[in-house]
């Protein structure tokens, strides 16, 4: 971190609302995650963590706020919901590109073998070289250990092999921010293990994440930074010892009181 | 019975390569028209998904038949007028007339099959796209339209299968296809048997089609039938992730 470079998030939004059919979800929410930091958005069921984190990468679009990734920056108005022109399209494509995600149900293209999955991105969007990508993919998958498996289809993987390759296929678009929503919540208990192995290495490896997740001990253990969404708004934010430790709201307190 | 097949075998294979050119070459065309008007059937605006919503209740709810004798009659009616535009020839000659109908009829029936099928992608194959910012048209290439032509294929195979069957109506507008051939060796000769050797030839050709069909189906969706025992799926699976990860 020289002085030189100027210090810019990786990711930043600002004051972001959404509401679905007149209900507000989102309460004006905003959170900088910068280089490096792994941050844990927990809360209870509802509270709008997977609102704000598809937020994040415009899966669904905000009502208004404002979005900075790695130096790009944009406005978000209810206006842009419908009709947008091709340039802001462009936008959000490219901000997308930067920002990958990984779902709590994996949602690999099962018509694609696990090899395919993984290498559609760097060659669709990067416009990357084919043969470059087919070696960088074999590489991560051997990274999740799925490289055994490259030829086969998503159908015959069992969940945490799924997420892994997620993961993976994340991994490809050489993403400034991953976010992870409950990646582990659809997985059987003895599955968890491997997925949340995968994903701590990269944490100590200075990836910058943003997960939401339910598994607090883990949360407590790879996080730079938690996050306690409640209601739509952030309630309580610090470093994992502040928040599980000495947790200052009552909600948070009952919440990981019936955690433990 | 049997002297009829030696005597009109020639022309009942004519009246089938006949069937067959026009079953293929309407079920082509419609395939390509049906995609871009499935996909505009999906959309959100009223101005592209109304006008198509109405060709296509009409061209599902009218017989083929009655489809058949407007083009081919109704447009007599308006001889001058399409003299004036060029287009006589085209609405002169049954074949063509046929072809037009066949065409209209199956991309009616073909663009609810696909709608169906595009409709039933999953959505999050579809977000996993998005989310990685692919472009629109990429997601229809990679993902939107390999998963909706997967779901619709059995559904297009048993159009098809209605099309081959249904093109016997074009026996009344004088072509010569196997119903055609059939109905005039019938009057040349008063054996019914014709019409038995006339089913079985259609029964061939349909089961020709179901058996390359499901040949392809099973090619397409290999993807879903390559699952292995899960058991030796989960088991090792934790120790190659410590093995694999060392920076
Ligand atoms: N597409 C949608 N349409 C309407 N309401 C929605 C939609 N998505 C989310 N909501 C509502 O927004 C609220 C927050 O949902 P969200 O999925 O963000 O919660 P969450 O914190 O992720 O919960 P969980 O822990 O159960 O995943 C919920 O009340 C939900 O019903
Ligand atoms: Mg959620």
């Amino acid at each position: 971190m020289t002085a030189s470079i100027p210090q810019t998030a990786a990711l930043q939004v600002e004051n972001l609302h959404k509401s679905f059919a007149g209900i507000e979800v989102l309460k004006g929410v905003s959170l900088t995650a910068e280089k490096h930091d792994v941050i844990s958005i927990i809360g209870s069921s509802g509270s709008g963590k997977s609102t704000l984190l598809r937020c994040m990468n415009l899966l669904e679009f905000p009502d208004s706020g404002r979005l900075r990734v790695h130096g790009e920056e944009l406005e978000l108005t209810p206006n842009h919901r419908g009709v947008r022109s091709r340039r802001f399209q462009r936008q959000i494509e490219r901000v997308r590109s930067r920002l990958a995600m990984v779902f709590q149900s994996f949602n690999l293209w099962s018509h694609m073998t696990v090899l395919e999955n993984v290498m559609l991105g760097p060659c669709l969007v990067l416009k990357r070289n084919r043969i470059e990508v087919e070696a960088q993919a074999k590489k991560l998958l051997a990274r999740v250990g799925m490289l055994e498996k490259c030829q086969m289809y998503p159908d015959c993987l069992s969940g945490g092999q799924k997420q892994r390759v997620a993961i993976a296929r994340a991994l490809a678009m050489d993403p400034e921010v991953m976010l992870f929503d409950e990646p582990t919540s659809a997985l059987d208990p003895e599955l968890v293990g491997e997925v949340l192995l995968v994903i701590r290495e990269l944490a100590e490896e200075g990836r910058t994440m943003i997960m939401v997740t339910h598994e607090m001990r883990f949360a407590r253990e790879v996080s730079s930074k938690v996050v306690y969404l409640h209601q739509g708004r952030i309630e309580e934010q610090g470093s994992p010892e502040q928040l599980f430790n000495a947790p200052q709201s009552d909600h948070l307190r009952r919440l990981l009181a019936s955690q433990y | 019975m049997m002297d009829i097949l030696t005597r009109f075998s020639g022309q009942l294979l004519a009246g089938a390569g006949l069937t067959l050119q026009l079953t293929a070459i309407a079920a082509l065309l419609a395939c390509a028209l049906a995609l871009p008007l499935a996909i505009g059937r999906c959309s959100e605006r009223g101005l592209l998904r109304w006008p198509i919503r109405l060709f296509v209740s009409f061209f599902r709810g009218t017989p083929l038949l009655a489809q058949l004798f407007l083009v081919y009659y109704g447009s007599g009616q308006f001889r001058l007028e399409l003299s004036q535009l060029g287009l006589w020839w085209f609405f002169r000659d049954p074949y063509y007339c046929a072809l037009l109908t066949f065409v209209l009829n199956s991309t009616a029936y073909q663009i609810e099959i696909l709608r169906g099928g595009l409709r039933a992608v999953p959505y999050g194959q579809i977000e996993a796209g998005v989310a990685m910012g692919l472009s629109r048209c990429n997601q229809y290439r990679k993902i939107i339209l390999p998963n909706a032509y997967r779901i619709a294929f059995p559904a297009l195979g048993n159009e098809i299968i209605l099309l081959l069957k249904g093109s016997a109506v074009v026996s009344v507008i004088t072509l010569f296809d196997v119903m055609g051939q059939t109905r005039r060796i019938f009057s040349q000769t008063f054996d019914l048997s014709v019409y038995l050797w006339a089913a079985l030839l259609y029964l061939l050709m349909t089961s020709a089609f179901v058996w390359f069909w499901h040949r392809l189906e099973l090619c397409l969706t290999r993807h879903q039938r390559v699952r292995q025992a899960p058991s030796t799926a989960t088991a090792p699976a934790s120790k190659r992730v410590s093995a694999g990860v060392s920076p």
